[in-house]
């Protein structure tokens, strides 16, 4: 009888883990705008290329030196693993060259679309309008009630704390990671298993699921 | 509880939080790269379009284009509609030939493949002649008109 139990709560568990996996993301690529200028060099084109990258990116490389192709990754300000990136390529046609764009974002975990980004990138390169893209939410200091964003302190296991971040990820204090979910003030916890747990209405506590935790605020 | 079923119950313990440990996620990250650009001598633009098409259909697939030599394919798409690579290649006339140039991008995980290993099968599909490849991209020539 107890084997039963046993096994059947190995069922469980193994499917409310698979389960509460979060939707995986895409990936979404933006192409087609390209400039033809007839006149101009292709360290010119390098020049505006870099530039506009760098308003939108971190750190533009040239694949070869003088080779006028260049990529960027991003968003800017924004720790942790890329969700957007760009290649700006330059060629010398006659005596100018064309410079085409193409952008990739992650969706969802990227505040704006690859069409965006590649709009906004190809008008900075030319000198036109561009129309500001949404920044990434700033952490919160606070302990609010919206999002589970923030240091949180293990209430019960001495030394344990998790970094949760605005993407949805946590990052515990030995480099674990796993993810959050938040609705309403029901909470799930993707670390080391599915945990549902319950934000207080100070935003302050978290507990269930065999954990509680305290955040910094 | 008896002896064989605590260790049962330590088995299954030990079975959960393994699974649980191997199905966590990592954190997805885009890997994007620049692929090769060549140009193609005494070939027209119809040719590149053509293989660009073959080429993303072949290594990924539904390759569309925007009417001017701009192709765009994705992956085959898992089993909740998302694709974790696509890639883009440009065609553009030059002289009696064309410049071809491939971009790719990959979600690792779950992608298997690297963005550099998607491009290189991009690039290995496309069917050019290579003997009238005129250069690459690692050394850039400027064509005069």
């Amino acid at each position: 009888m107890n084997v039963r139990r046993v096994a059947a709560t190995m069922v469980i568990a193994v499917a409310a883990v698979l389960v509460g996996l979060p939707a995986p993301a895409a990936v979404e690529m933006s192409t087609g705008i390209r400039y033809v200028y007839p006149s101009g060099a292709l360290s010119e084109c390098s020049d505006k290329a870099k530039t506009a990258l760098s308003a939108y990116l971190e750190n533009p490389v040239e694949k070869t030196t003088g080779g006028g192709e260049w990529s960027a990754r991003g968003p800017i300000g924004v720790t942790g693993p890329a969700t957007a990136g760009a290649v700006v390529r330059c060629l010398a046609v006659g005596k100018g060259y064309i410079v085409t764009f193409t952008c990739v974002v992650q969706i969802p975990g990227n505040p704006y679309a690859a069409d965006a980004l590649c709009l906004d990138i190809a008008h900075n390169f030319s000198g036109k309008p561009v129309k500001p893209l949404p920044t990434p939410s700033p952490l919160p200091t606070g302990c609010t009630t919206a999002n589970l964003v923030g240091t949180w302190t293990s209430d019960d296991k001495p030394g344990l704390t998790l970094q949760m971040d605005a993407n949805g990820g946590l990052t515990d204090s030995d480099g674990v990671s796993g993810n959050w979910g938040l609705y309403g003030s029901s909470a799930t916890l993707t670390y080391y298993g599915t945990h549902t747990m319950t934000l207080t209405a100070d935003g302050k506590h978290l507990h269930g699921g065999g954990y509680s935790f305290t955040r910094k605020c | 509880m008896s002896r064989t079923h605590r260790y049962f119950a330590l088995a299954v313990a030990a079975l959960v939080a393994c699974v649980t440990l191997c199905v966590t996620p990592a954190r997805a990250e885009i890997l994007m790269v620049i692929g090769d650009s060549f140009t193609v001598a005494g070939a027209p633009i119809g040719d590149c379009n053509a293989n660009a098409k073959t080429a993303l259909n072949a290594v990924l697939q539904n390759a569309g284009d925007n009417g001017s030599g701009v192709w765009l394919a994705y992956g085959p798409p898992d089993g909740t509609g998302h694709s974790s690579a696509t890639a883009a290649v440009h065609c553009y006339p030059i002289d009696n030939g064309y410049n071809v140039s491939f971009t790719c991008a990959v979600e690792v995980p779950p992608n298997p493949d690297t963005a550099e290993g998607l491009c290189q099968k991009l690039a290995a599909a496309f069917p050019a002649k290579k003997t009238s490849l005129l250069f690459t991209s690692a050394s850039p020539v400027r064509t005069k008109r």
